[in-house]
């Protein structure tokens, strides 16, 4: 996984009296929410909570459901079942204006007619919030970020990322107690879009309001998030911090979504560890009986290489296949010498001796039985 | 390729029909507007007596001025049934709204006279108003009011151009991404003070088109007048059409009908100005 590089921070940091008017933390609850348009499951009936404060990331590919969620709990769509409560009050009823939460949305929806301000200040307008406490309010939103001199500006005067923002401000101002983002970056090109997410995540942390965040970017749910909600075809497959998602999957979805990872069938043993192709290893297996079909998953970088081993440490024989040189990490491919048909994903960091390796080498592959997750084959 | 020889003779093939039906008629016909008449026959010199006759007979202007306060009647009227129809249809679920705005726009596929002809027995004094009246005992007998009036010129002429508000509005509405009322909404705004502040304003170019549309159908239409409005029907296009049927002065019609295209074209120029300084 790659650090966000710092810096892309271009940013100021916002100041801390900004914060106090805007956003909330609200505590978020879904309890068996489905919705289906037809026969067709959008979204089968699902429950998580959000804690107050707390950024979850909704991450699925195109067509999972995300938006349905958002769409569920921003109240532009109707539930077919199940109740969404935020702060315990239920609000699976209560029409869009009406709820304590704001939407960012994708394609921004700024106003084309109204300036920045006047979009800011929307929120504040219908409420018929007093004129002077509104000017300032949008001033200190507009100021959190870092558009306080493109006040008069229209949208169509403003970059992509400036609309973002401008639209940050928008749902910010009316102070909710949980904040909507459908996948907000995914007009911006690349490095607009590191920036943004930096500046999301500062925003997030200076105000503390509950984001529920959705992208089908997977390095940018495990950057951004406290925890992931990982969804495939209307369903949550897990949801956990982003280092357990990455590292500890507990589907075969979740496992090979976020990025490369090395997937092998095996059984559980008598008496604890897995029988792998590679030969017993002795692994947690999370009370799993004895015979039961599962799978293991070992991230590539959790597995080293080496020329020679040290007596005592196990490691396996393989030949190298492929190698791919990525300037800090190199990716290589090798066959264990007793089973040339299945093959293992390795990123080591480029030292020295990498550079000598060639194809046909002999290498040694070394990993820590703790390193290896997992999960059951037949989907729960 | 083509060759050049051939390329330029098949560009003046395809100029010379506009040119030869466009472009020469309306050359014509402004000419005949400085020209004048002695004894019943036209003598092309060059006068401005037939604009001057326009401005210093109230005839003419005082008629003139009449119609443009008919048309802005007729445009009002249409707007204010116009937009909440387009609002409606724009409203409906997805697979109703093509059918309810085919059938809003249907009689627009209609034979103009057939539609007036449907006025005249309805307005008429055995018409289907004037007898629904009598049954329910509102009138004792049937009056020749409805037709052969103003009102009657104005109600015909705002059901006939209808079809020309509703369809720019809601073609209008139909470009406002749904993700502005939603957002709207969002902020916590109602249904009435979203249509205020969101789609109202970013309709008005669809609302200012279809009042320049009804405005110029009604400003030129000189049947419906003469059908439905009787001796009353005494409009601007009437009296344009009089010169050239009636009394045979060809160039003071012309001059009438400069005036008609002056006006029109200044509307839609000013339109056209105050649209180009929108955001939309
Ligand atoms: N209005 C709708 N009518 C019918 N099907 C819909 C509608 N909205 C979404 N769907 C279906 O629901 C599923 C989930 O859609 P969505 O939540 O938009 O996915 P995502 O945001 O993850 O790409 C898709 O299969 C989509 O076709
Ligand atoms: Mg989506």
């Amino acid at each position: 996984m790659d650090a966000l590089p710092e810096h892309m921070n271009i940013m100021a940091a916002p100041e801390p009296a900004v914060a106090e008017s805007l956003g909330g933390q609200g505590h978020l609850e879904l309890d068996q929410v489905s919705k289906s348009y037809g026969h067709e499951h959008a979204l089968l009936p699902t429950s998580f909570q959000v804690r107050n404060g707390e950024f979850v990331t909704i991450l699925g590919p195109s067509g999972s459901g995300k938006t349905t969620i958002l769409r569920l709990i921003g109240g532009f769509t109707q539930t077919s079942s199940g109740r969404i409560l935020v702060d315990g009050k239920d609000i699976t009823r209560l029409p869009p204006n009406r709820r304590p939460c704001n939407t960012v949305f994708q394609d921004y929806a700024l106003f084309p007619h109204k300036s920045a301000a006047g979009n800011v200040g929307y929120g504040l307008m219908v409420r018929k919030v007093a004129k002077a406490e509104a000017l300032r309010r949008v001033d200190e939103a507009l100021q959190l970020v870092g558009l306080e001199t493109m006040g008069q500006k229209f949208p169509s005067q403003l970059s992509g990322g400036q609309q973002q923002r401008v639209a940050l401000a928008r749902s910010l101002v009316c102070q909710p107690r949980v904040l909507l983002l459908d996948e907000p970056l995914s007009a911006l090109d690349a490095d607009m879009r590191r920036q943004m997410q930096q500046f999301l995540k500062r925003v997030q942390r200076e105000i503390q309001t509950t984001f529920v965040f959705v992208t089908h970017d997977q390095e940018e749910a495990i950057s951004l998030s406290d925890r992931i909600v990982v969804m495939s075809k209307g369903k949550v497959e897990q949801i956990a911090s982003p280092y357990e998602i990455y590292y500890r999957p507990e589907t075969h979805f979740v496992a090979t979504f976020l990025g490369d990872n090395n997937l092998m069938d095996g059984t559980v043993r008598d008496g604890g560890g897995v029988d792998l192709p590679i030969g017993p290893v002795a692994c947690a297996t999370d009370g799993r009986g004895k015979g039961e079909k599962v799978y293991a998953a070992i991230r590539p970088e959790r597995i080293g290489l080496a020329r020679t081993i040290e007596a005592g440490k196990t490691g396996i024989e393989c030949s190298v296949a492929e190698i791919g040189f990525a300037g800090a990490m190199t990716t290589v491919r090798v066959r264990p010498n007793s089973m040339p048909d299945l093959s293992l994903l390795v990123k080591v960091t480029s030292g020295r001796w990498i550079e000598d390796l060639t194809a046909g080498a002999s290498v040694f592959a070394t990993f820590d039985p703790a390193d290896i997750s997992v999960f059951s084959r037949t989907a729960p | 390729m083509m060759n050049p020889v051939s390329r330029i003779s098949l560009f003046v093939l395809v100029a010379l029909v506009p040119s030869v039906f466009v472009l020469l008629p309306t050359i014509a016909f402004v000419a005949n507007s400085f020209f004048a008449v002695e004894n019943g026959q036209i003598v092309p010199t060059f006068t401005l007596s037939n604009y001057a006759a326009f401005l210093q007979q109230p005839e003419y202007w005082g008629v003139f001025v009449n119609t443009l306060g008919l048309c802005l009647q007729v445009s009002i009227i249409c707007l204010v049934f116009g937009l909440p129809v387009a609002w409606f249809i724009w409203r409906l679920p997805e697979r109703n709204r093509y059918p309810m705005l085919f059938v809003v726009i249907l009689p627009l596929f209609m034979s103009y006279v057939v539609k007036l002809f449907a006025f005249r027995s309805i307005l008429g004094l055995n018409g289907f108003l004037n007898q629904l009246l009598v049954a329910s005992h509102l009138i004792d007998k049937p009056q020749m009011a409805f037709l052969f009036s103003r009102d009657a010129i104005v109600l015909t002429q705002a059901s006939m151009f209808f079809p020309y508000m509703v369809l720019p509005i809601f073609l209008n509405l139909e470009r406002i991404p749904h993700s502005l009322t939603q957002a709207s909404s969002d902020l916590g705004a109602s249904a009435g003070m979203t249509f205020r502040e969101v789609v109202l304003p970013l309709t008005m170019p669809g609302v200012v088109a279809g009042l320049v549309f009804v405005f110029i159908m009604s400003l030129g239409d000189y049947i419906t007048p003469q059908m439905v409005g009787g001796m009353m029907g005494h409009t601007f296009g009437r009296v344009v059409w009089s010169q050239f049927g009636v009394t045979f002065n060809w160039p003071l019609g012309a001059s009438f009908g400069v005036v008609l295209v002056l006006v029109c074209a200044a509307l839609v120029g000013a339109v056209g100005m105050t649209s180009r300084q929108q955001r939309i």
